[in-house]
């Protein structure tokens, strides 16, 4: 990161001190409405619509990677890329039945972790914990070291002052507002992120014309247009399968779930995927510009904030911070609000100190979100490759889970020992997959072994689960 | 998706992209890339103003929250 800043200091400091200031504000006054219990304070209230939900979605699936890793598969891999990464959105419209289903059968669940105990018991709730926090770790690090990165190459700040500023702004209005605060600056944010996209898009494209891009790659980057480049179609394949993983499996989607109305549920995981399968596209149609110009591009995950700074100028570096920090701080809060969620509930009410009151596990929360926002600092202090390495396994862990959570939510006979050998032993395989055979090979194998697992275990010795025990919480 | 997770797939699907060119190849026609990209543009406006509009007709009933 050793190339001059994108953007005049001067500017990124009053953009980063405008915004995180809009930030606190709108959460500290999203915190005060509402009853003030648990409920309100965990969920929003429980009574989400669904604009709110639907923009709630598509703000925690709008990380820092979209924007920037989703225009470097766009400028590497070309079409295939750009649809490759869209496929993301599989998870949230497959997610969308389950959603309706999770809200009918548990009408008084907080989280993810309240289904698999209820349904599967408490070892597989164990392993399910833990598989789970080392995802959601590894995810808040990523984007904490993600922020400072970002900060430092498009405006000169330091790495751990960028890192520290976006972790401690996010942290803050999420202790204060709660999930309330953070599914109102998602809604913001959302629109920030969309509009601006569509904005860097058309003035990019009336600068050069999509019929010029089309004639540069045929003739210089004809592999940019090839709709059956293997690596494009592999490429598509695992993102597909990573994407149902980490949507069935996380809080944050299941959180989106129980805070919002039941009639909304359905609509918003289609709308939401809908809306964000565009931008995968868009971002990626703004990086072939920057093959069509010939631009430089040394580093080649900056491609975005360097093609839209060449073609808008000092405009465009200003619109690219601007997506790019509330793409991190709308995933960070979300990560955060159903991180401390899931300890709160699972951890200190179901397990550590049962039968604490509903403004004890409020109190839980509030200092867990305190708690991981310090923590994720802490461990992000220092960038290092090796977390790089720790992450590319996170892949097998969380595709494991797809199965053990999509037949428990509808096949009664569903057994719970399987449920548990589902997730280990489709955790190790797709751990070996990955050191063995190829990192994209970690989530298929996951996944299929896990499968292979849930239905074999559950034929040979079915359970009947009465679905009435959802109920409770 | 979180930042990084993408990466190793990323570099392996670069390292076959920047392989000895396949043998099978079907470019997409200039209409059909136009499509997409113009396709994609509309889809993200239509979907920001659909959110908007939402927001606008649950606010005016007070169904926001």
């Amino acid at each position: 990161m050793t190339e001059a800043p994108l953007l005049d200091a001067g500017i990124a400091w009053f953009l980063l001190v405008a915004f995180s200031v809009l930030w606190i504000a709108l959460g500290v006054w999203w915190g005060k409405r509402g009853k003030g219990d648990a409920d309100d304070y965990l969920l929003a209230g429980r009574n989400i619509g669904l604009a709110l939900s639907t923009a709630t979605l598509m703000a925690s699936w709008v990380t820092g990677n979209t924007t920037l890793a989703a225009p470097e598969v766009g400028y590497t891999l070309g079409l295939w890329g750009m649809l490759g990464y869209a496929l993301a959105g599989l998870g949230l419209f497959l997610f969308a039945p389950l959603a309706i289903r999770i809200k009918r059968l548990m009408p008084t669940a907080r989280t993810s972790g309240d289904f698999v105990r209820l349904r599967y018991g408490r070892v597989c709730w164990a392993v399910f914990l833990l598989i789970t926090m080392a995802y959601t770790l590894g995810f808040l690090i990523t984007q904490g070291m993600g922020a400072g990165l970002l900060l430092q190459a498009l405006s000169g700040f330091d790495y751990r002052l960028g890192m520290v500023c976006v972790i401690g702004v996010s942290t803050t209005y999420t202790l204060f507002g709660g999930m309330r605060g953070v599914v109102g600056t998602d809604f913001i944010q959302s629109l920030l992120i969309m509009a601006l996209l569509v904005l860097v898009a058309v003035l990019g494209y009336s600068r050069i014309s999509v019929e010029e891009v089309y004639v540069a790659l045929e003739a210089e980057h004809p592999s940019r247009l090839n709709m059956l480049l293997p690596a494009g179609l592999l490429f598509a394949w695992n993102t597909g399968l990573f994407s149902m993983g980490e949507v069935f499996h996380n809080n944050i989607w299941w959180s989106r779930v129980f805070a919002s109305r039941p009639s909304v549920v359905f609509r918003s995981f289609i709308l939401g995927g809908l809306a964000w399968t565009t931008v995968p596209i868009v971002t990626g149609a703004i990086a072939l510009m920057a093959l069509a110009t010939n631009l430089d591009v040394p580093q080649v995950n900056m491609v975005f904030p360097l093609i839209t700074a060449e073609l808008l100028g000092s405009g465009g570096a200003v619109v690219v911070f601007i997506i790019i920090f509330a793409s991190l701080t709308s995933t960070l809060d979300s990560l955060l609000a159903a991180s401390a969620d899931l300890i709160a509930e699972d951890v200190v009410a179901h397990w550590l100190r049962p039968g604490i009151s509903d403004a004890q596990i409020r109190q839980a929360a509030r200092l867990v979100v305190v708690g991981l926002g310090l923590l994720t600092m802490l461990l992000s202090w220092q960038y290092i490759t090796s977390m790089y390495q720790l992450l590319l396994f996170t892949g097998a862990l969380v595709a494991s889970t797809i199965w053990p959570i999509a037949m428990g939510l509808y096949w009664p006979q569903a057994n719970r020992q399987a449920a548990t050998a589902a997730m280990v032993v489709g955790s190790i395989t797709g751990l070996l997959a990955y050191v063995l055979v190829a990192p994209y090979c970690a989530a298929l194998v996951s996944a299929a072994v896990s499968a292979a697992v849930m239905g074999l275990g559950s034929h040979w010795n079915p359970e009947r689960f009465d679905w009435r025990q959802l109920a409770g919480r | 998706m979180p930042l990084l997770i993408t990466c190793p797939t990323i570099a392996t699907a670069t390292a076959l992209a920047t392989a000895p060119a396949p043998e099978t190849q079907w470019l997409l026609p200039a209409n059909l890339f136009r499509l997409v990209v113009v396709g994609s543009v509309i889809g993200l406006t239509v979907a920001t103003l659909v959110i908007v509009l939402i927001w606008l007709k649950e606010w005016r009933q007070g169904q926001l929250w």
